[in-house]
């Protein structure tokens, strides 16, 4: 454990600039922060508990060239050498994390990979829980340095910088990093403390596959999906929502694209021959639930929700995922 | 900056250049189905099992999913589309030499290894019959391998058969082939009615059998039961599943059935395997 003594995450954008890399990191738009490519640290500000948008866009474009066509393949898109983010939160390194096991494990995604592969992660601590998060009651410490190649923590106003992987070691090396006192171990402990008793919100995961597996025949779900507009705002700010859809744009000379998409719309399992697997409402909202917290646990092995509480704080008739599966009912009719 | 592989084998998103060698008429009217020949150009095609698909790639149209309609142990890809939406309009106007991109063979085939002694019966209805094509083809080119062969296949009217040709002839050499239309027509010597009420007149023997099925969706559910009633375990029973589909490698989660992605794990899939999940196919 190290301490800084300037303002590291602005200082460490200046110098990965400087490097020539391309660096994400959050920026106050209005009355919230989000993740943008920035030129300078002058334009970045850390003073936020978590950004609107997942930051999944940084290996998972929302829109993405995957071939540009004339009669035939014409070119392929190039993909950035060095990449980083910066000020990113543990829950949305998870995310990451369970993105890569979408598209790295079994086929590798090319393009996926390519962003990956060289991105850089600087990790920031969270020293108070937000309104909708519940990333402890999912498996994450707000405090988490997994994933990350440096983990820094605002300590009294001071930063504590954690370098973890050999990439951060060597971007480290750039910078003057003092030990950090016995004192200053102790009050981080202190600050971990803190935080996670900060969390108002906690969603019951005890059980869970089997009470996800009994319910799903409820009508419990067609009463979540009364209000939902299938508006699909919950997928498109998740960091581990990962469909998408392929299209072509132009006729004779063009682009194929990738774009996100979401379960939650009926076109998404449209078939061509009008059949449509989930074409109620109610149904397609099960399915998201069910993807997080069954699916892909059957799949993977873990639950596909960070906790972030995105959702949440933005579906606008207030379902509240925490809500949601903390109350699937253990006893189906 | 660096390059995405430019490398079909390696850039899973990267078609092979293909052309048409051959286009056959299966069905006319307003809902044609024809069936497309096709050439990888310069290379060899790749091996494949019976039941896999590829996605055939108009560029400025996009990709469509179809189950390849050959067994492997014939030349060159072939495909049976019918002509319902951008991509299905656009192949229906192509001609012989025309290039399309192929991507594939994607997902898991039909366990013909592991069928080997077994008698095998195929149910298929209107261009579902696709799938069991492929397989009766390779039967029928490994009939050493296999016990007996029956093809059951309908559609609503004589006109909907595909592959009449085709299947005319395996009748002339011998081949047990029980076709059906829905309602009478003049001149119509086999079956009318349903094609799970020709099987229940049929009443194929359960024993060392495998049953294969494959069609619209309430022609598989009835046929389901009706396998049931003859005594089929649902490990006897195959079917191939049909999904909205885009990436075909099982990442973009648009096929995706419960935990299972249709174009990866499937679209061959055994009964059992179905009913063991939460979602219902």
């Amino acid at each position: 454990m190290k301490v800084y003594s300037g303002n590291f995450l602005k200082d460490v954008i200046t110098r990965l600039l400087e490097e020539g890399y391309r660096v994400y990191a959050p920026v106050k738009e209005g009355n919230y922060h989000v993740f943008r490519v920035v030129k300078s640290a002058d334009e970045t500000d850390f003073d936020y508990i978590n950004t609107k948008k997942s930051p999944k866009e940084v290996t998972f474009p929302e829109n993405e060239i995957l071939i540009k066509y004339g009669e035939w393949v014409e070119e392929l898109p190039e993909q950035p050498d060095r990449l980083a983010i910066v000020g990113i939160r543990p829950c949305d390194v998870k995310g990451i994390r369970l993105m890569d096991r979408v598209f790295l494990e079994d086929i590798t995604d090319p393009y996926y990979e390519a962003k990956r592969k060289n991105l850089l992660i600087i990790g920031y601590a969270c020293n108070q829980a937000g309104d909708y998060c519940f990333c402890s009651s999912v498996g994450i410490k707000p405090y988490s340095s997994e994933g990350v190649d440096i983990l820094v923590t605002n300590l009294n106003g001071r930063q504590i910088v954690e370098v973890v992987s050999d990439a951060g070691k060597e971007l480290a090396a750039n910078f003057e990093l003092t030990d950090a006192s016995a004192e200053d171990i102790e009050a981080k402990k202190e600050l971990e403390k803190k935080v996670m008793e900060s969390f108002t919100r906690k969603v019951d995961t005890e059980n869970l596959e089997e009470r996800m597996k009994r319910a799903f025949d409820s009508d419990y779900w067609k009463e979540v999906a009364t209000n939902c507009i299938s508006c699909g705002t919950c997928t498109y700010l998740c960091p581990t929502c990962f469909c998408f859809d392929i299209f072509d744009d132009g006729e004779l000379k063009g682009v194929r694209i990738r774009a996100w998409d979401s379960c939650q719309f009926p076109l998404h399992t449209l078939e061509s021959s009008s059949h449509n697997p989930r074409p109620e409402k109610w149904q397609r909202l099960r399915n998201r639930f069910y993807d997080k917290f069954y699916y892909m646990l059957v799949r993977k092995g873990e639950l596909y929700c960070v906790g972030c509480g995105r959702c949440s704080a933005a579906c606008p008739v207030g379902i509240d995922i925490a809500e949601v599966i903390d109350n699937v009912p253990s006893e189906v009719e | 900056m660096s390059e995405v592989i430019n490398e079909p084998m390696k850039n899973p998103y990267l078609p092979y250049k293909a052309e048409i060698v051959e286009i056959r008429d299966e069905v006319k009217g307003i809902r044609p189905i024809k069936t497309f020949k096709i050439k990888l150009i310069g290379r060899e095609r790749f091996d494949y099992q019976s039941g896999q698909g590829c996605l055939v790639s108009v560029f400025g149209r996009g990709e469509s999913w179809f189950t390849i309609a050959n067994s492997p142990t014939r030349p060159d890809l072939e495909f049976s589309i019918l002509k319902t939406g951008k991509v299905t309009t656009k192949l229906h106007e192509m001609e012989v030499g025309d290039v399309v991109g192929i991507r594939g063979p994607l997902g898991r085939g039909f366990p013909l290894d592991e069928w080997k002694g077994m008698n095998i019966v195929t149910i298929g209805g209107g261009i579902g019959q696709t799938p069991l094509r492929s397989i009766y083809q390779y039967v029928i080119d490994n009939e050493k391998d296999y016990g007996d062969l029956t093809i059951i296949y309908g559609a609503r009217t004589s006109r909907d058969l595909c592959y009449k040709d085709e299947l005319m002839e395996l009748i002339e050499q011998g081949y047990n082939v029980e076709l059906s239309i829905d309602n009478p027509e003049p001149d119509w010597p086999y079956f009318v009615g349903f094609v799970p009420d020709n099987l229940k007149r049929i009443k194929p023997d359960p024993k060392d059998t495998i049953a294969i099925t494959c069609g619209p969706p309430i022609m598989i559910k009835i046929t389901l039961g009706v396998l049931k009633d003859l005594g089929f375990k649902e490990d006897q029973i195959y079917t191939t599943l049909e999904r909205r589909m885009k990436c075909g490698i099982g990442k973009c989660g648009k096929c995706k059935l419960e935990s299972v992605y249709v174009c990866r794990d499937g679209p061959v899939f055994r009964y059992d395997e179905l009913s063991a999940l939460l979602e219902k196919a």
